[in-house]
């Protein structure tokens, strides 16, 4: 070989040496680049969670539980005012500013609690105050009632026994009673007055048996319970059993629910047989409640409700509805009529506000219960004003 | 002639701006994940979405052979979040809101904690035998971690 071409040879041999070295050193250093990137990236992932979670604790104490899994607690704060136009006077009042307190508390997997404590300060049903129809007025009464208040041990989806203070678990409204989640401040008659037993008790005391039974896109769920009758002393003495049974889809465009109760009504001293029929469909923005009772009663004469509720959702902030709700609560308090117009918006997810117009009518009914004495028929015009800020 | 010409070009044209829509809307971004040792499975997409809905929502809370469910959604203010609510809860943010508020009023249930990291998600998911979250079909996903539905 001759010594220029060995001069030439050892050069390009160098450079391909070098440029395989840099090659490969270009390669770690692309490797380290995006390991660093990617360690960059979780860093800042790690200091907007600790930021998120500085932004809402700070310096300020942790509440825990005693002992459990897990403790939430919430509330809403429920204020109305009530104008009445009556036969023989007309009377307004801010009638109802009540507070619940919501606690639930997870004890193990299978174990949950939950309790709903209410600070209530509240008129009683305007037509009853004075113990006249025509004269509607308001009066105040503070009570402090333990509205729910129980344990659920949950076997499994299927099978699931509360025992405590429950909702008596009947129809649409009566089970989602929290004004919160009501489209108007009055419940339909039937449910009324709170925590009373027009037809069956709003609440009650004792055990349930609940679970679902998920079929493809439909669901079967079932709820029975065994509890104590509603009044004083001596309704305690007296069980009360019921349940209902119901069908609807899983993405909830429909609900069809069959109830039945056997039950002591301490009012009347009835042993009364409760069935009814409850519905709700929903379609695009409409929706539809409608529930159907009737009683068999010992005493009293039977008693029948039955509302329905259309209600237009016109967008995520308005909602329209109407109620046609009709109740015959026996032979004394008779039969009484409420076509209700109303509108509710809602500003955020935790604020409803609401306005009502109701036009009521009560035809029939006695003094007492000796049915001697009528009572004279009666209308009434009612608006109401109200909003839930709930937490 | 020319406006025939001109027809075809807006046409397709117009072909193209819808595909290119479409691949956005309703491409595959993100990816249902569940315990490799959850044995769950389902014949169809559909059912599967209907029960992930289920556990979502807290209607149902147990999987097939009795363990215990432990959803964990995306965070809120994320593309993530805002695709499960159409594409699987099907439902908006409001409807949700109300179902929560409803929850939490009858029963004291809550949603799902939000997790904003993808990466803890995964790690979530793997350590607990129940636990199913929703990732974006980007992330690494390792042995002990299985991908039960893309959306």
């Amino acid at each position: 070989m001759k010594k220029h071409q060995i001069k030439t040879i050892i050069p390009t041999l160098l450079l391909f040496f070098c440029s395989t070295l840099f090659a490969d050193s270009n390669k770690e250093v692309d490797a380290l680049k995006k390991e660093l990137e990617s360690l960059i990236e979780r860093i800042d992932e790690l200091e907007d969670s600790v930021g998120d979670v500085t932004e809402k604790t700070g310096n300020r104490a942790i509440v825990q539980a005693y002992d459990g899994i897990k403790l939430d607690i919430g509330g809403f704060l429920h204020t109305a005012y009530t104008y009445v136009d009556g036969e023989d006077n007309s009377e307004g009042s801010f009638n109802r500013q009540n507070f619940e307190l919501l606690l639930g508390a997870e004890l193990t997997e299978s174990w949950t609690a939950f309790v709903a404590a209410g600070y209530l300060r509240e008129s009683d049903d305007p037509f009853v105050v004075s113990g006249d129809r025509r004269d509607p007025q308001f009066n105040t009464n503070n009570r402090n009632p333990l509205i729910i208040g129980w344990v659920n041990y949950a076997y499994n989806d299927q099978v699931n026994i509360r025992a405590g203070r429950i909702i008596t678990p009947h129809g649409i409204i009566n089970i989602e009673h929290f004004p919160a989640t009501l489209l108007e401040p009055e419940q339909p008659q039937f449910l009324r007055p709170f925590g009373g037993n027009t037809l069956f008790p709003n609440f009650s005391t004792g055990v349930q048996f609940h679970g679902k039974k998920f079929t493809g896109k439909n669901i079967l769920s079932y709820t029975s319970y065994a509890t104590n009758a509603t009044g004083s002393d001596d309704a305690n003495d007296e069980l009360i059993v019921g349940g209902r049974v119901a069908l609807g889809n899983s993405a909830g465009n429909w609900d069809i629910g069959l109830n039945y109760s056997d039950s002591y009504r301490q009012s009347t001293d009835s042993d009364n047989e409760l069935v009814g029929i409850d519905l709700r469909l929903r379609y695009q923005s409409f929706e539809m409640k409608a529930e159907y009772y009737t009683t068999d009663e010992d005493s009293g004469g039977d008693r029948e409700a039955y509302y329905i509720q259309p209600i237009w959702h016109a967008s995520n902030k308005w909602s329209l509805f109407y109620r046609y709700d009709f109740l015959d609560a026996g032979d004394v308090l008779g039969e009484s009529t409420e076509n209700v117009f109303g509108v509710n918006y809602l500003p955020n997810k935790n604020v409803r506000l609401r306005l009502t117009y109701t036009l009521k009518e009560f035809d029939e009914g006695f003094t007492d219960s000796t049915l001697t004495t009528s009572l004279l028929d009666a209308d009434a015009d009612i608006i109401q004003v109200s909003g839930t800020f709930s937490f | 002639m020319k406006s025939i010409v001109n027809y075809k070009i807006r046409f397709t044209v117009a072909l193209l701006i819808i595909f290119s829509f479409s691949t956005s809307v309703f491409s595959n971004e993100y990816v249902v994940i569940i315990n490799a040792d959850n044995g769950y499975s389902s014949d169809t997409d559909e059912q599967v979405k209907v029960e992930v809905r289920q556990f979502f929502l807290k209607e149902k809370t147990n999987w097939p052979g009795g363990i215990k469910a432990k959803p964990f959604g995306p965070s809120s203010d994320t593309p993530a979040y805002t695709a499960f609510l159409s594409q699987v809860l099907n439902m908006d943010s409001a409807k949700l809101a109300q179902h929560w508020l409803r929850q939490k009023q009858m029963t004291g249930k809550t949603p799902p904690r939000e997790i904003k990291s993808e990466r803890l998600l995964v790690k979530m998911v793997a350590k607990d035998k129940g636990a199913v979250a929703i990732v974006s079909t980007k992330s690494e996903l390792p042995e002990t971690v299985k991908a039960l539905l893309t959306f």
